[in-house]
């Protein structure tokens, strides 16, 4: 077997970070639909800030890797981290409860900025990696790109189902945009 | 107000990608970028009544 079969180490941590992008938003699902826990507009912001990051890790490996990818990849990270340092600043004082469950305690804003720490962290390892043989057409990188579309996909109609076209509720309790649906379609 | 917007032009960014136009996925990628950062700001603003 030819040593190229292999991916480079930095196409492998490309799918590795994209794996993790993925993780986290797929459990951001779990918790709205099986917990039933609506995401508030920071929330949404948060998780916005880790599908920037995934559509730079998607573009690293469809059109090869790029400084200007892991440049937006960095900015979104950043956006997303200060979003998620304002929420936990809101709920930092003594006495507050938080916003939302907990998981292995602590609260999902502040396990996302973890998150772009470590997202950060890893862009920073990969930009170090020699960027050769990055674009990757393997049924594992293929699979985790649909994956990641689908949940694109996914979000985009649980935030119209959940906010219409209007903005979202601060601390929102059910799906208005399924309701004014229902109300003026009659399903 | 409009939260769905970056979802739709990520999505829209991604199918650019899948079909390798790379320039145009950026531009996208960048507009995304661009409309979380308004919207953060003015979501403080507005909402939570904070000065960034």
């Amino acid at each position: 077997m030819s040593r190229h079969s292999f991916p480079s180490l930095a196409s492998l941590g490309n799918q590795l970070a994209l794996a993790s992008v993925v993780g986290v938003l797929t459990y951001a699902f779990v918790d709205q639909i099986y917990f039933g826990e609506l995401p508030c507009p920071l929330c949404l912001m948060q998780r916005m800030g880790f599908v920037i990051i995934g559509f730079a890790l998607v573009l690293n490996l469809r059109c090869g890797a790029h400084s200007a990818h892991y440049g937006w990849g960095i900015i979104g990270g950043l956006v997303g981290m200060m979003v998620s340092l304002r929420q936990v600043l809101l709920h930092v004082l003594p006495g507050d409860a938080g916003f939302g469950a907990t998981f292995l305690e602590l609260h999902f804003y502040t396990w996302a900025f973890v998150g772009y720490i470590g997202l950060l962290a890893g862009q920073a390892i990969l930009l170090m990696l020699p960027n050769r043989e990055v674009r990757s057409r393997s049924f594992i990188a293929n699979a985790l790109i649909i994956i990641f579309i689908l949940l694109v996909v996914a979000n985009l109609i649980s935030t119209l189902l959940e906010c219409g076209v209007g903005p979202c509720a601060d601390d929102p309790v059910r799906y208005e945009g399924w309701i004014w649906l229902r109300t003026h379609f009659g399903f | 107000m409009y939260m769905f917007l970056p979802f739709l032009t990520v999505l829209i960014g991604l199918l650019l990608v899948w079909l390798e136009k790379r320039m145009a996925s950026l531009v996208m990628l960048a507009i995304t970028v661009g409309i979380l950062m308004f919207w953060f700001r003015i979501h403080a603003t507005t909402h939570l009544n904070i000065s960034l």
